[in-house]
């Protein structure tokens, strides 16, 4: 490997080239996004209708929503519990240790390669722990049995050794040094109407691929689960998640919630989120509503199912006790 | 049509969004060499489909100053970029690469020997900011100058200097972790 990392970089990503399939993708995309466009151009006219009924409804929903919702209720109680928590110290030498068991979907374009006539996906089930000091981490990963929609799929893929890439059935760790992480270098602001700004400040940086809602949501999700924010910036992001289109569907015993969203992407899928009564997020999950036709993928199928522990703070790269 | 600046051809797409299609036959193969070297065969024409997206709705905010579009078109592209490898972070799925259909040789090696490589350029770029990683794509992987990739982003030559040094540090980091700590005990001095 070259000695410039930007070499390396380049030596890795190789020269690809795009073949016709991905050229036609591009334009078939483009012309959806196009005809999209057209219509909404045609529909311009009718702004101001649009804004009078805008108002209308914007004055039924003040009304309507002058009560907090169960979700929003549900999340001010965990906010206040997560403000009454000590700050963490976190000792020299120790580490941050947290554990995800997931299954996650895999899909990829090419079964060609695999002689199968279109794409290919799976579930594959994994475990991975972590172990955090400062910029270093070290993850031990265990990869599970893949789950298959086809077995015809399942037979070809095994038979081209894809379970080898995939891991099937390994527990590797790996060291890094110099890990940042983009979220945690961001000083957010734990008064929810800042933070919510801040929030979407943010999200304007990148595509917007949902509504502003379902993204702010998705991003406040992130920052409570990857950067182990301080109590009251924890609570303001409930706070902050409280206001948005969320809906209680359960609450434990135990004293967790479970809420959820629905978005189209590109078929319409719900996800769900747990949180512990501390307001750490303890389990996330997507469900497709609708069949995924083109990956074999049947409605109400999860295609991603992770419980994760709360963080917890020991003294060795050991696995801790649970 | 065919004759007009892309300056020209963008402001006639304020009207008539069709004929952003003029747009897309003069960059889409610099943007598909771009997404593919970033985000690997498998994304790179799903992240290259989400560029010419973003730039049709955001037609409007081109600077018909520029008369190529190619520097704009980049510089979205390094902002779906940065957000490409944000989801890659949460979702954490591994995906396959190929390099065309080739009949033969080992074809699984091939595909692992990608696998890998593409892992390693995820991990490499994940362990650079936001901004970085936006100066650092373009820089490698669409081989722009500092000064283009200054107009792109709308930041001076100064800032992309600074970001890419930065940037050299953390990626130098990463190599050579990944070189000698793997399956090693942790380096005693982290920083």
């Amino acid at each position: 490997m070259s000695s410039d990392p930007f070499d390396t970089l380049r030596e890795l990503a190789g020269e690809p080239v795009p073949a016709d399939v991905d050229t036609e993708y591009v334009w078939a995309r483009l012309q959806v996004a196009i005809e999209r466009e057209t219509t909404r151009s045609r529909r311009r006219w009718l702004a101001p209708v649009a804004v009078a009924a805008a108002i209308a409804v914007a004055a039924a929903a003040v009304l309507l929503t002058s009560r907090p919702s169960p979700a929003e209720a549900a999340l001010g109680e965990i906010a206040q519990a997560a403000r009454q928590t000590t700050p963490e110290e976190i000792p020299d030498g120790s580490f941050v240790y947290t554990r995800t068991d997931q299954v996650a979907l895999n899909t990829s374009e090419q079964g060609d390669l695999l002689g199968l006539p279109g794409a290919i996906a799976y579930l594959l089930p994994s475990t991975q722990q972590t172990w955090r000091q400062g910029d270093f981490e070290q993850s031990t990963t265990t990869v599970g049995t893949p789950i298959f929609f086809d077995p015809e799929a399942e037979v070809s893929y095994y038979a081209h050794d894809w379970d080898k890439a995939d891991r099937v059935g390994e527990t590797f760790t790996e060291q890094f040094t110099g890990i940042t992480n983009e979220l945690s270098d961001i000083n957010w602001p734990a008064n929810p109407r800042e933070l919510r700004n801040a929030l979407d400040d943010y999200l304007r940086q990148g595509t917007i691929n949902h509504s502003m809602d379902i993204e702010t949501i998705e991003l406040a999700m992130n920052v409570l689960h990857l950067t182990n924010p301080s109590p009251e910036l924890r609570a303001a992001i409930l706070d902050v998640i409280g206001q948005l289109p969320v809906q209680l569907i359960n609450q434990s015993p135990d004293g967790s919630i479970t809420l959820a969203i629905s978005y189209d992407h590109p078929a319409l899928i719900e996800e769900t989120f747990t949180l512990n009564p501390a307001g750490y997020l303890i389990a996330q999950r997507q469900t497709y509503l609708e069949p995924a036709a083109e990956l074999g993928i049947p409605a109400g199928t999860t295609v991603w199912d992770a419980t994760y522990t709360v963080p917890t703070i020991v003294d060795s790269l050991d696995t801790p006790d649970q | 049509m065919r004759d007009d600046t892309d300056a020209e051809v963008i402001t006639a797409s304020w009207t008539d969004p069709s004929v952003f299609e003029e747009i897309y036959r003069r960059h889409h193969k610099t943007v598909l060499a771009y997404t593919l070297r970033c985000a690997g065969q498998q994304d790179g024409p799903d992240v290259a489909a989400e560029v010419f997206e973003e730039a049709l709705r955001s037609r409007r905010s081109y600077n018909p100053e520029y008369q190529s579009a190619r520097g704009w078109l980049l510089g979205i592209a390094a902002h779906v970029i940065v957000r490409y490898y944000r989801r890659r972070s949460k979702l954490r799925t591994v995906r396959y690469d190929e390099k065309n259909n080739e009949p033969d040789g080992d074809l699984s090696d091939d595909i692992a020997t990608q696998v890998d490589a593409r892992r390693i350029v995820d991990r490499a770029m994940r362990k650079l900011n936001s901004d970085e990683r936006e100066v650092v794509s373009l820089f490698v992987f669409a081989d722009l100058p500092y000064q283009q990739i200054a107009d792109s982003l709308g930041i001076p030559v100064g800032t992309v200097r600074s970001r890419l040094n930065r940037a050299r540090g953390k990626l130098r980091n990463f190599f050579a972790a990944s070189n000698q700590y793997i399956d090693e005990g942790p380096p005693e001095d982290h920083e």
